[in-house]
């Protein structure tokens, strides 16, 4: 999945097999939920994001834990 | 006595509510992870003390790292009380998340909803009664810094300490390990946001975090932006710390305080030594360090500016792609910026790191960064030697700090501390109006911390050195400091810094006691100059070059941390073994590096 800056995703499920899944669960990537990538690093990683109404730096590998797909109304929680 | 214990997660203001309950003063900041360990005070509740335990935050009760460990350990074992659950109220989703948790204990509880004065500055509209009603525990809503609802609070914590454990509550699925319960709670926890918090229609002005974001994270301003904070802030220390040392406060100790002194035990017949020790040795060795007192709390200032603002939390987002480079994650740039301060709590603050081979590598990494009691060595020979260009100088020796520390990690990362691929998950807080209390405050501790050292370790070390240097072997007083024992001493280990340029038992014994603390090597240098010539400026631009002055400054940087910090990485390493080893190598690194700088110099002539 590529995400890029400035759209919005819906989690469609975590990859509890991923060693970052446990951490990103408990930071609030659940199913259906709707966040937003808000920012690059300068040098394009890691990932600002948006979600549940706070914001999260996050590497783009670790990211790959989470399967989502592109959203493109705003959802009630980002 | 009873015990209540704060939890909650990281940067929901814990501490400032530890702070305001028990009048402490610890060290607040504004990025997940600021206490990393546990804190304990006592408050008054009506005529009763009660025990408060301060812990460090966590997002979830599973953790993984060793400071949320802590915090899950000590809930478990210790059974408190009382749980005082701190909920950031303007990140209410992701907090009710750990309250959960938490609530699934069935522990006596309150739940504190804190930073209220922010949520109502974003129209938003937390019904604290509905948010009870669904956990069934007694919520209350504060602010801690603008001290708001703090008598009720108080007054719940004392009426509730007593009550019965509160109805059982659990997910509704019961305890099967085949559900997610991750995504059962988020679940719960969106169903009670929506029933409790209105976010009013009215359009919502852009908030202060995304428009200073803009800038200060914009993709192409960031990095110029973030070293011109870097050079502002060394710059504004360096200069007007030095501006206001070389004037007023040096002038006032050599002349007035040490000549004064000098001629008025003079005129009272004082035996020739305790003018010597007091003048040559006291005011020499502590004197000459709190002339950098200046430059220290300037730097303090400006570190605790950059934590207390959210601009840290940044700083670790943008530096993260280059230390992934090198071994590291963007986390571990909390902890060495901290080192410019002091290294004890920069190898402390490594605890943020989850990764414990993160955790290893960072402590070992954290003395290469220039901490301020390296200033007075620079300061002292920048001063002599390099008046025109004293801040480039300066500068370049810190460079060569951050320079080493990375080379360091990608070797270390290589051979001995193998990568196993750590992630980068960390939250970024909003910007906050930094209060000038707290970063008075947290600058006003490390100074005062300074002086005691002074007034101790630096002032009992001086003495020591006055003596070793002003007696020779047969014990008689002596002149020509050639003849002391500490010449004696000194010129054993001499020979190994030979090949560096500066192979004089002065220059040894300094950097032998400058393992004690790293301002001992100015005192020593101060000292040992006392009794022979006039001043250390005069013995150190007679004994040194402009090229080994720079050696003899990058040796001081690089080799050995000072006694305090070694203690505090074998703590945190839980191993002699890595101490050792982050001893060895890094003195190793600091010869090799100096041999380098100090053969390339005489080769180019300089």
């Amino acid at each position: 999945m590529k995400y890029t800056k400035g759209n919005l995703y819906q989690v469609i499920s975590v990859d509890d097999k991923h060693p970052a899944s446990k951490r990103l669960v408990e930071m609030g990537f659940t199913e259906d939920v709707v966040f937003l990538v808000e920012k690059t690093a300068p040098f394009g990683d890691p990932l600002m994001i948006h979600i549940r109404g706070y914001h999260l730096a996050l590497r783009r590998r670790d990211l790959q834990a989470v399967h989502a797909k592109p959203c493109l109304q705003k959802g009630a929680t980002a | 006595m009873k015990t209540i214990a704060l939890l909650g997660n990281p940067n929901s203001g814990k501490t400032s509510l530890f702070n305001v309950l028990t009048g402490g003063r610890q060290h607040v900041g504004n990025w997940p992870g600021v206490t990393v360990e546990k804190k304990e005070g006592f408050v008054m509740l009506g005529h009763e003390r009660f025990h408060l335990m301060d812990l460090p935050g966590l997002y979830s009760l599973e953790p993984d790292s060793p400071e949320q460990k802590l915090a899950g350990d000590y809930l478990l074992k210790e059974k408190p009380a009382l749980i005082l659950n701190i909920v950031d109220a303007s990140n209410l989703e992701r907090n009710l998340y750990l309250t959960l948790q938490l609530r699934e204990l069935n522990m006596p509880m309150i739940v504190v909803l804190n930073m209220m004065d922010e949520v109502e500055k974003q129209s938003i509209h937390i019904d604290a009664e509905q948010l009870s009603k669904m956990l069934d525990i007694p919520v209350y809503a504060i602010s801690a810094t603008k001290k708001h609802g703090l008598r009720e609070l108080t007054h719940a914590m004392h009426k509730h300490m007593d009550m019965p454990t509160p109805k059982t509550f659990s997910l509704a699925c019961g305890s099967c390990s085949l559900c997610k319960k991750g995504e059962q709670r988020y679940r719960l926890v969106e169903h009670m946001v929506s029933a409790c918090q209105h976010t009013e229609i009215s359009q919502q002005k852009q908030s202060r975090t995304t428009w200073l974001d803009k800038i200060l994270l914009n993709r192409v301003l960031a990095l110029p932006i973030f070293l011109l904070i870097m050079y502002a802030i060394f710059t504004l220390t360096f200069e007007i710390g030095s501006g206001l040392v070389s004037g007023f406060l040096d002038g006032f100790l050599n002349i007035t305080l040490r000549d004064g002194l000098s001629s008025w035990l003079t005129f009272l017949a004082a035996p020739a030594w305790l003018i010597s020790l007091l003048c040559d040795g006291v005011i020499a060795g502590v004197g000459t360090i709190l002339l950098f007192l200046p430059q220290i709390a300037l730097l303090f200032f400006f570190l605790s500016l950059l934590e207390d603002s959210g601009y840290m939390a940044r700083a670790a987002f943008m530096m993260d792609k280059i230390f992934s480079v090198f071994g590291l994650s963007g986390s571990s740039f909390i902890p060495l910026m901290m080192g410019f301060g002091c290294t004890v709590p920069a190898v402390m603050a490594c605890r943020i790191l989850g990764n414990e081979r993160d955790r290893k590598l960072t402590i070992l990494l954290a003395p290469f960064m220039s901490c301020s009691a390296r200033l007075p060595v620079y300061a002292l020979f920048a001063g002599v030697f390099f008046k025109q260009n004293q801040g480039l100088i300066v500068f370049s020796l810190y460079l060569l700090g951050i320079v080493v520390a990375l080379l360091s990690a990608l070797i270390l990362s290589k051979t001995v501390l193998k990568s196993k691929g750590s992630g980068f998950v960390m939250e970024i807080p909003p910007y906050r109006l930094p209060q000038l209390r707290n970063m008075l405050l947290h600058t006003w501790e490390k100074v005062k911390g300074f002086v005691i050292r002074a007034g101790t370790v630096l002032l009992i070390a001086s003495m020591v050195v006055w003596f070793l240097q002003s007696f020779s072997t047969s014990l008689i007083m002596v002149t020509n400091g050639n003849e002391s024992i500490l010449a004696k001493l000194g010129g054993i280990i001499a020979p190994i810094f030979a090949p560096l340029g500066f192979g004089t038992w002065q220059a040894s014994t300094a950097l032998l006691t400058g393992v004690a603390a790293k301002e001992m090597i100015v005192s020593t240098l101060a000292v040992v100059s006392g009794a022979g010539s006039a001043s250390p400026v005069m013995m150190v631009s007679q004994m040194f070059s402009p090229l080994t002055s720079y050696v003899f400054m990058a040796f001081s940087l690089l080799y050995m941390p000072c006694l305090s910090t070694i203690v505090t990485m074998r703590k945190e390493l839980g191993s002699r073994k890595w101490t050792l080893f982050g001893l060895g190598y890094s003195f190793v690194v600091a010869w090799v590096i100096s041999f380098i700088i100090y053969q390339a110099g005489l080769l180019l002539k300089l």
